[in-house]
C-alpha cells in the first residue's frame, strides 16, 4: 500500500484534548477517528454490551475486544457530547427493565442522568434557572413494583428525555415515540 | 464462518414532521452527528479506467463528488468505526427525499481496507440494508434493516462480528435518536 496522510494508525496528532481535531483531511477518505471519538465509541459499545451479554450470540461468547466494564464506561460518558449520553442512559433504561433493583445499573443511570442534566441546561436556554431533578425523573420509570417490558422502558426513556429538552411545547403536541421494536432477522 | 448480525429496528412517533429524519438518513450528516460512529462520507465521483470506478490502488481515497439532497445509485464512502477499528467502506446507494418518504438502500460494493495496528485488505464482505421514514396519517412509521459481515482484521474477526450484534442496534437508536433531538455539533 502506498503512503498517505492519516494512514500511519495510532501515530503522532491522535492524543486527547478538548480540541482534538481528526488527523487526515476531512472528506477525501484519508482521516482517522480522534482518541476521543474512539473512546466515546468503546464507552458506548461496552454500555450496550453490558445489556446484552447475556443474550442470544453474545451469551455463548466470552466478552469481545475492546469490551469496556460498564463502570469504566459510564466515567467516560461522563465526559461525553450529548448524543452518546442519551443512547447510553436509554440503552440503560432497557437494559434495568428486567431487574429494576439492580444497584450497578441504579447507580450508573443516575451519574449519566446528572451529566444529560448539565447538558440540558447548556443546551435549552430556557431551562437554565429551572428546577431539574433528572436522575429522580429517571428512576420514577421503575418505581412500579415487578419488572417492565425492556421496549416500554426504554420508550419510557426517550418520553423523559422528550419532555425535557421540549418543555415548551404543550403535552399532548410534544413529539413522542409511540412504538418503538428491535430485533434479530 | 460466523453468521452475519441482521436486525430489524421499527419505531413509530407522532407531532412530529418528515423532515426532522432527513439527517438520520443522509449519510453526509453521519460524521458530524456522531463523529464516534463516523469519520468521513462522502459521494464517489467515479474514477476513469476502471469498471467499479474505484482506483486501482485501493489504499488511494476515491475522488470526492458533490454533495446531494436526494440520489439514485450512487457510490459512497463511508470511514466507519467499528470497535476501535476504522473500515474504509464502499456502497452502492439510493437516497429518497420525497414529500412522503426519506428512505436509504444500500449495498457494499467493497471494503476498501480495515485499519486497525496496520492496514488489512478487505474488511467486511456483507453489508445491506435500508431504512425509511415514511408519513402514515398522523404519525410517522421508521423502518431500519442491517445485515453486516466482517473478514479482516483476520485474527480478530471472531471478535468484531459478535461486536456487530452490539453495533447494529445501536446504529438503528443512533438513527432514531437523530430524528428525535437537537443535535450538538
Amino acid at each position: 500500500m502506498s503512503e498517505q496522510p492519516g494512514r500511519d494508525v495510532g501515530g503522532p496528532g491522535q492524543t486527547g484534548g478538548g480540541a482534538e481535531k481528526p488527523p487526515g483531511r476531512p472528506g477525501d477518505g484519508t482521516r482517522l477517528p480522534t482518541e476521543q471519538a474512539k473512546e466515546w465509541h468503546r464507552a458506548l459499545l461496552s454500555v450496550y454490551y453490558y445489556g446484552r451479554q447475556n443474550q442470544g450470540t453474545l451469551g455463548r461468547h466470552a466478552p469481545p475486544m475492546g469490551v469496556r466494564s460498564l463502570a469504566y464506561a459510564i466515567d467516560v460518558l461522563a465526559r461525553a457530547p450529548v448524543g452518546p449520553v442519551r443512547l447510553a442512559l436509554a440503552d440503560l433504561c432497557r437494559t434495568r427493565a428486567p431487574q429494576p433493583t439492580s444497584r450497578t445499573l441504579k447507580l450508573a443511570m443516575s451519574t449519566l442522568a446528572t451529566t444529560y442534566q448539565k447538558h440540558l441546561r447548556r443546551l435549552i436556554p430556557d431551562l437554565q434557572g429551572t428546577r431539574l431533578d433528572l436522575p429522580t425523573a429517571f428512576e420514577d420509570i421503575f418505581k412500579e413494583r415487578g419488572s417492565l417490558d425492556p421496549e416500554a422502558a426504554y420508550a419510557r426513556a426517550i418520553g423523559v428525555m422528550l419532555q425535557h429538552e421540549q418543555s415548551r411545547i404543550p403535552a399532548n403536541q410534544r413529539p413522542a415515540l409511540q412504538t418503538y421494536s428491535v430485533s434479530s432477522s | 464462518m460466523s453468521k452475519p448480525a441482521s436486525y430489524t429496528g421499527t419505531a413509530s412517533v407522532t407531532n412530529m414532521h418528515l423532515s426532522d429524519f432527513e439527517k438520520s438518513f443522509n449519510p453526509l450528516e453521519w460524521p458530524t452527528t456522531a463523529p464516534y460512529l463516523w469519520t468521513d462520507t462522502y459521494l464517489i465521483k467515479p474514477a476513469a479506467g476502471t469498471p467499479s470506478g474505484l482506483p486501482l490502488d485501493r489504499s488511494a481515497p476515491p475522488q470526492r463528488d458533490a454533495d446531494l439532497p436526494a440520489w439514485p445509485d450512487r457510490l459512497l464512502f463511508e470511514g466507519a468505526i467499528f470497535g476501535g477499528i476504522l473500515y474504509r467502506n464502499v456502497l452502492e446507494t439510493s437516497l429518497v427525499n420525497s414529500a412522503t418518504e426519506i428512505s436509504l438502500e444500500y449495498e457494499q460494493v467493497e471494503c476498501l481496507d480495515a485499519l486497525a495496528y496496520r492496514a488489512f485488505d478487505g474488511g467486511i464482505d456483507l453489508d445491506v440494508g435500508q431504512g425509511s421514514a415514511k408519513v402514515n396519517g398522523a404519525q410517522i412509521d421508521i423502518t431500519v434493516s442491517k445485515t453486516v459481515h466482517f473478514t479482516q482484521p483476520k485474527p480478530v474477526s471472531h471478535d468484531v462480528n459478535l461486536l456487530a450484534h452490539v453495533m447494529v442496534p445501536l446504529s438503528f437508536d443512533f438513527w432514531l435518536h437523530c430524528g428525535l433531538f437537537i443535535q450538538e455539533i
